[in-house]
């Protein structure tokens, strides 16, 4: 179990006995308008929602330890609730929460580099082909993760075969606030699975572009527990020199991948007081997107042509090979400076490269949708996280 | 509609007391008195349309009151208006006693404004009573003043004042009450509705004071409904007449007291919430009203006020846990269909996912209705009203599929009505079909089926009974007509009224006498006959015809013709069977009983065709074949050799065992030989006929060996394919190619006329070794060796070649779970066969147990699961075809299969080789000079391998750096090996240098289609320097 809850809309940590309880009767008589919770939603004002009250005294054990306490009587009405909800902002725990191990993960990158693609595709292809390799099974935690990864995501997607619309910004957005919760289940065949709850933010390219847009709207950031960074490769100058000019985006100057490094590491040093010289400690994937656009410009025995064949553990020797080249052709068209900010900012870090989509879109319309590497980044951080073996 | 409402009770309007005796004198002055106050009162615009209305019912009036059971009736109405109206007041009273004892005590200034307010109704001692009654103490306190609430933006007063003179002459309480939906309607709907009215208005001819004031109504309502802004100023001019109401009440109540006490409040809160204000804003106005009255007001807890459900049907106030209206049963919550929260009903939508919870009412009430027209069998109309429904409830992009109870109502409703919309079209179409056939008795009773013929019918209905009147009316003068001119009137009826029963019966009562003298003349294969006319009117011939007997009526043979004229020529006689031919009266589908008859049958006979007579020779026999007339009952064969034989009797008989070929093998070769072939029929007495003979000569000698080495090759061009076909010549006969889009159906070894061949394809001569040909793209070819010999065919085996572009970039995927595989489609193409073997690349076709599989896969199936996982891979080497599959004008046209097409994908065979330097330390501490380490697994011959160093960076590729090693192919055994391979001094070169191994032929690399793949260490461990 773990010690602390961190609420997943405000951040706060706290001690799981130290969450409040909502009355979820409709005709609770106390029922009334909860401005905290407005308040942290932005919204003016809200309607008569349930009472907030303390969680009662938990039970302890021989050693002192608390039990948790997973529901209460509402004082009002007498009614037992089971919403449990963050003593700060009030916004809902998850139902298990402190209970199992969780992990925020943030997806970044700058406009248009493909995070939500990215998202659509990697959580398909946990569910499916990574869930068969490594006995584990991918669910959506709670009704919003469904609806939102269903419409959002794979409707348009997989269905509809078009291309995603652009996330809207946070600010602009209340969902792009709102993680898509999942729980990742590793099946032991002992009585007792490995669980852990993984939560991805889908963030706005446009929320990338100032420190101040991260530290507000995207301030998930520094409180993940690990980043995938995707990189578009399509807004490198040297491979859009390389490459057909027709099959090139519009250059977006703001998409810049060193200035959101930079960014992001001056994020964290203001926000946990990092001193120059120390490196932030928390996994990052930076991730190179769409290397299926730069198969006529890369090495024929490329490793980025095949799969990363992480058949029931992470396949160590493809990460290294892969690592490798990703790196080096980073260096070779941005120059030294990406990686030596990197390594000189970031503990632990490996890079990766992924094709959410396995061809580039039609204009708006994708005739198929073949994923290539996606779950590369994942495995290797939920190795990290030791979640699963790797072997060379 | 509100134009329909009650009329107000005459008792009532004439101020007449229903239990008084009635008397006649009086009632005409008091009627006189009345006319001549409305006729007054009518001449102020104001008030003109009410009392017109009243000035439109005197003689309605006059009637009822001048008709005693009507005026019985009409008093007895009276009485219970009138106590109606008594129960009113008195429930008014109570409420309004109610507001004032609500607080626990009425002052006495407080029973003097009640007894006021009330007089004639109550007296203050009566108010006391009622006190007394309910244990109401009567106490002290006293106060007064004017307050008003300002509600911005609504309609201006003049127009709510001409909307509200129409409410009152209908009888309706708003606008929403007179189009009969409720306040929380969609606004569209309103409008909707409105126009409705405002259509049907139009279309009644008698504009009475209430029609026109409906009329008035429904263009208000269309002009408040256009638009939200526009509502929102009429509903802002509602609540403020409810909130100048709620003024009046909070006046009265602090007038004897100058306080209103919190329960008071809390009740009059109670009645603004229950006609829809807002209970903040309402308590806000009570405060405001008070203190403009100069009257404190008692704050309390208005919690039991919030928590009260407002019935969204009839606005009652309801308990929080209620769950139907205690007033009209209607539902006060319900789980939104689209996010399944508990809503309540009275809002207008779910505050979760904005699904329109306030139409439940609307759509309710348009269901009703369009369960009602179904009823009323108006599919049409009920379709319309129930699609309304639907929009009503529902929304785009539901979060699930809807599957509450109305929606399922609806649903099911809507499929009833377009069930019943699609019968009804078919009964329509069938009717005009009918009308079309002139069998308008059988449309008239469809018509009658149909019942309530729809307004689309009622032309045809016109048309039907016209024709029908029409045909009757000639019936009856045809049965006073003598029986030539009865027949032509019968005739005349039949020929604009096809399905006239009673005229076919009378026709067929008259006499139909048969044509005479038939006589046939037969020419080549036509019969030509001829008879004499019938002496009856307007009779036309049936000629029947039938073989080998007699037809004993018109309807036993092949009914050929009936024709009104006296020649008929049969073009498809029967070959060789004796036809007989006979000729019937015919009259509105009625045959004449006898007929004119031919004293002989007709026998017609046919030749073997020549063209169809070969001769295939061969060593010491000749094979004759021919196409056998029909009912030829034998054929008969004869050989000569000096002259054609002329007649079956004339040459050496040869046996025949097959009525289609026969085989003589007494024949010499290098001898010419002369065939008849005469076909023998049987006429109907039996005796032999004989068809003139069809004749061949031959000379017999061994046949020709068909060519089996055709062989094609094919050059790109830009419009298609040049081929090359190369073959080796035939030792005898001409050799030509059958070319076709298709295969020919012709097998190897295969012997056919030569005449047939054009029936194979397109044949072309083929003098030589080899022909060149052009194929435009996306066609394919078959072509067929054939060797022509004394106008014999031999075939040789079928060749084939397609035109068309394979698939391209396949990529193979291992998952472990599966092989997925990817490939880029050629355009027009929308089918493929995935075809592997772990041996061999496999063909496109095969047989079962070949060894190989072959999966057939659509385009629309490939893009669902974007590509195509062959499950399980086995650890062996995956050879893969993809063939795509075209169709070209009905052709399946399949693709060759190469280059692009085709990948290795070696589970079984891959050698993977890892490998960084090291730099081992010396003695000293010092470094000695670098070396390569290679760990390998696999098995099999590691091709050679290139070192390649750069310096300030790894190498991206071979070009990029030197070579700086280079390692000979060398075999290893497996399954794993490590190697070490010392590199010269010279080697580590500059500072930073770093080194990256590459396969000296990328095609060997696993990613290709060959079978190595490298994996490279981290950066650290290639540096050289």
């Amino acid at each position: 179990m773990s010690g602390q809850i961190t609420c997943l809309f405000c951040f706060w940590r706290f001690p799981p006995e130290d969450a409040q309880f909502r009355c979820a009767n409709p005709a609770c008589p106390d029922s009334a308008p909860d401005p905290e919770y407005a308040r942290y939603e932005g919204l003016p004002g809200i309607g008569p929602m349930g009472r907030v009250f303390a969680a009662p005294p938990p039970a302890r054990g021989l050693l002192g330890r608390a039990a948790p306490v997973l529901a209460a009587d509402c004082p009002a009405c007498g009614r037992t609730t089971q919403k449990r909800i963050c003593p700060v902002c009030h916004h809902e725990l998850q139902h298990d929460a402190g209970l199992v191990d969780e992990k925020i993960i943030a997806v970044i990158g700058a406009r248009s580099a493909g995070k939500s693609s990215y998202i659509a595709a990697l959580v398909r292809r946990l569910r499916n082909e990574v869930a068969m390799n490594f006995g584990s099974s991918l669910n959506a935690m709670n009704e919003l993760t469904r609806i939102r990864y269903r419409q959002d995501f794979e409707q348009p997607l997989y269905v509809d075969r078009r291309v995603l619309e652009a996330t809207p910004p946070a600010g602009l957005e209340a969902r792009t606030r709102t993680p898509l919760v999942f729980r990742l289940t590793f099946h032991t065949g002992r009585r007792l699975n490995r669980v852990a709850s993984l939560v991805l933010f889908d963030t706005a390219g446009e929320d990338m572009q100032s420190l101040d847009a991260m530290s507000t709207e995207a301030r998930y950031i520094c409180h993940a527990d690990a980043l995938i960074f995707l990189l578009d490769p399509l807004q490198i100058d040297t491979v859009r020199a390389l490459l057909p000019a027709a099959s090139l985006p519009v250059r977006d100057p703001s998409a810049e991948p060193l200035q959101i490094v930079e960014r992001l590491r001056e994020l964290y040093e203001r926000s946990f007081g990092l001193r120059p010289g120390q490196k932030i400690s928390r996994p990052v994937a930076f991730t190179l997107a769409k290397i299926d656009t730069l198969y006529p410009i890369i090495d024929p025995g490329s490793a980025l042509f095949r799969t990363g064949e992480h058949f029931g553990y992470l396949n160590l020797r493809d990460v290294e090979t892969v690592h490798t080249e990703i790196s080096n052709y980073i260096q070779a068209w941005m120059g030294p400076a990406f990686n030596s900010t990197v390594r000189s900012s970031f503990q632990t870090y490996r890079c990766f490269g992924v094709s959410a989509l396995g061809r580039a879109p039609n204009r708006d319309s994708i005739q198929t949708v073949t994923p290539l590497r996606v779950e590369d980044p994942m495995l290797w951080i939920l190795h990290q996280f030791g979640q699963i073996a790797g072997k060379k | 509609m509100a134009a329909n409402a009650p009329r107000q009770n005459y008792f009532v309007l004439l101020g007449l007391d229903p239990d008084a005796p009635w008397d006649d004198a009086a009632f005409q002055d008091l009627l006189t008195r009345k006319k001549a106050e409305w006729t007054r009162n009518a001449r102020n615009p104001k008030n003109a349309k009410l009392y017109n209305s009243y000035l439109e019912q005197v003689p309605r009036i006059v009637a009822v009151m001048g008709d005693p059971a009507a005026r019985r009736q009409e008093a007895e109405s009276a009485r219970r208006a009138l106590a109606e109206a008594a129960a009113r007041r008195r429930q008014d009273f109570l409420n309004d006693f109610d507001l004032y004892a609500v607080k626990g005590f009425i002052a006495p200034a407080e029973i003097a404004v009640l007894a006021q307010q009330h007089a004639g109704l109550v007296t203050e001692a009566d108010v006391r009573a009622l006190m007394a009654e309910r244990g109401i103490p009567e106490t002290a306190p006293s106060a007064s003043g004017p307050g008003s609430l300002s509600l911005a933006d609504t309609l201006d007063p003049s127009t709510m004042q001409n909307i509200q003179s129409n409410l009152d002459l209908l009888g309706s309480r708003d606008l929403y009450d007179f189009l009969g939906l409720p306040t929380a309607a969609p606004t569209p709907l309103l409008l909707e509705r409105a126009r409705a009215i405002y259509a049907d208005n139009q279309k009644q001819g008698d504009k009475t004071a209430r029609v026109t004031a409906s009329s008035e109504l429904a263009g208000q309502a269309i002009s408040v409904f256009r638009d939200d802004e526009s509502r929102r100023r009429y509903d802002n001019a509602l609540a403020q007449s409810v909130y100048d109401d709620l003024g009046r009440q909070v006046a009265r109540l602090v007038a004897g007291t100058n306080i209103l006490y919190a329960p008071q409040v809390n009740r009059l809160l109670e009645i603004a919430r229950s006609r829809s204000l807002d209970v903040d804003q309402a308590r806000e106005y009570i405060i405001n009203r008070a203190r403009e009255l100069r009257a404190a007001v008692e704050i309390g807890g208005d919690g039991q006020v919030r928590q009260q459900q407002r019935c969204p049907n009839c606005g009652t106030l309801n308990d929080g846990e209620a769950r139907n209206c205690r007033s009209c049963g209607t539902p006060l919550r319900i789980e939104c269909p689209n996010c399944g929260l508990m809503m309540p009903t009275e809002y207008r939508a779910c505050t979760n996912c904005a699904f329109p919870i306030g139409n439940m009412m609307p759509a309710i009430q348009e269901l009703e209705a369009g369960k009602k027209l179904l009823q009323a069998r108006q599919y049409a109309e009920a379709a319309e009203r129930l699609r309304a429904a639907r929009s009503l409830w529902s929304v785009e992009n539901p979060l699930r599929p809807l599957a509450d109870p109305l929606t399922q109502e609806i649903e099911k409703r809507l499929r009833e009505a377009a069930g019943a919309v699609a019968a009804r079209q078919q009964q329509v179409e069938a009717v005009r079909r009918l009308m079309a056939e002139r069998r308008f008795y059988a449309a008239r009773d469809l018509l009658n089926r149909i019942g309530g013929a729809p307004a689309n019918l009622r032309a045809e209905r016109d048309q039907v009974d016209a024709a029908i009147r029409a045909a009757e009316t000639r019936l009856r003068q045809a049965a006073a007509a003598p029986p030539d001119a009865a027949a032509r009137l019968y005739l005349d009826i039949l020929n604009t009224c096809a399905d006239c029963q009673p005229a076919q019966q009378a026709l067929a009562r008259l006499p139909l006498l048969p044509p005479q003298r038939l006589s046939a003349r037969v020419s080549s294969e036509t019969v030509s006959l001829d008879w004499q006319p019938s002496e009856s009117v307007g009779a036309r011939y049936a000629v029947v015809r039938r073989a080998d007997a007699p037809p004993a009526h018109a309807g036993d043979g092949d009914l050929l013709a009936v024709i009104p004229g006296t020649h008929f020529d049969d073009l498809k006689p029967e070959i060789g069977r004796p036809l007989h031919y006979a000729v019937f009266a015919e009259r509105a589908g009625l045959y004449s009983r006898e007929a004119a008859r031919l004293a002989f049958p007709v026998l017609l006979v046919r030749g073997v065709p020549q063209p169809t007579l070969t001769a295939q020779v061969d060593d010491g026999s000749v094979r004759l074949r021919w196409d056998p007339p029909p009912n030829a009952s034998e054929v008969i064969v004869v050989r000569s050799e000096s002259a054609p034989p002329r007649t079956p009797a004339d040459g050496q008989p040869i046996p025949v065992r097959d009525t289609g070929q026969t085989e003589d093998r007494t024949v010499v070769n290098g001898r010419l030989y002369h065939y008849g072939v005469f076909a023998v029929f049987h006429d109907h007495t039996g005796q032999p006929v004989c068809a003139p003979g069809a004749f061949i000569s031959v000379t017999p000698e061994a046949a020709p060996r068909p060519v089996t080495d055709l062989s094609i090759s094919a050059r790109r061009t830009a419009s298609g394919h040049d081929l090359h076909l190369t073959w080796t010549p035939p030792d005898k006969g001409a050799f030509y190619l059958l070319q076709s889009e298709r295969p020919a159906g012709l097998r190897p070894g295969q012997i056919v006329p030569e005449h047939e061949l054009r029936l194979y394809g397109a044949l072309q001569p083929a003098p030589g070794r080899h022909l060149a040909l052009r194929l435009p793209a996306g066609r394919a070819a078959y072509f067929v060796p054939v060797v022509v010999f004394k106008k014999t065919a031999y075939i040789g085996p079928e060749q084939y070649f397609a035109g068309v572009e394979d698939v391209t970039n396949l990529q193979a995927y291992n998952d472990s779970v599966a092989l997925r595989l990817t490939w880029d489609w050629p355009d027009g193409c929308d089918r493929a066969i995935v075809a592997y073997a772990f041996d061999r690349f496999p063909e496109a076709e095969g047989c079962p147990g070949d060894g190989a599989v072959r999966l057939d896969v659509a385009r629309p199936q490939y893009d669902l699961q974007g590509g195509v996982a062959l499950p399980n891979p086995a650890r062996e080497d995956y050879h893969i075809v993809v063939y795509a599959v075209y169709t070209r004008g009905g052709q399946r046209v399949v693709a060759p299969g190469q280059a692009g097409a085709r990948r290795l994908v070696p589970l079984k065979s891959r050698i993977s080789i890892a490998y960084e330097i090291i730099r081992p330390r010396g003695l000293f501490g010092g470094r000695a000079a670098p070396a390569l380490a290679l760990a390998l697994t696999g098995a099999g011959r590691v091709p050679p391998l290139l070192l390649v160093r750069k310096q300030g960076g790894v190498p991206i590729n071979k070009a990029d750096g030197d070579v700086i090693h280079r390692q000979p192919a060398f075999d290893f055994a497996g399954p794993t090996a490590a190697y070490s391979e010392a590199l010269p001094a010279s080697a580590a070169g500059q500072p930073h240098s770093y080194v990256k191994l590459f396969l000296e032929d990328d095609s060997l690399y696993d990613t290709r289609g060959g079978y190595i793949r490298i994996d490279h260490p981290l950066t650290d461990k290639l540096r050289l320097s």
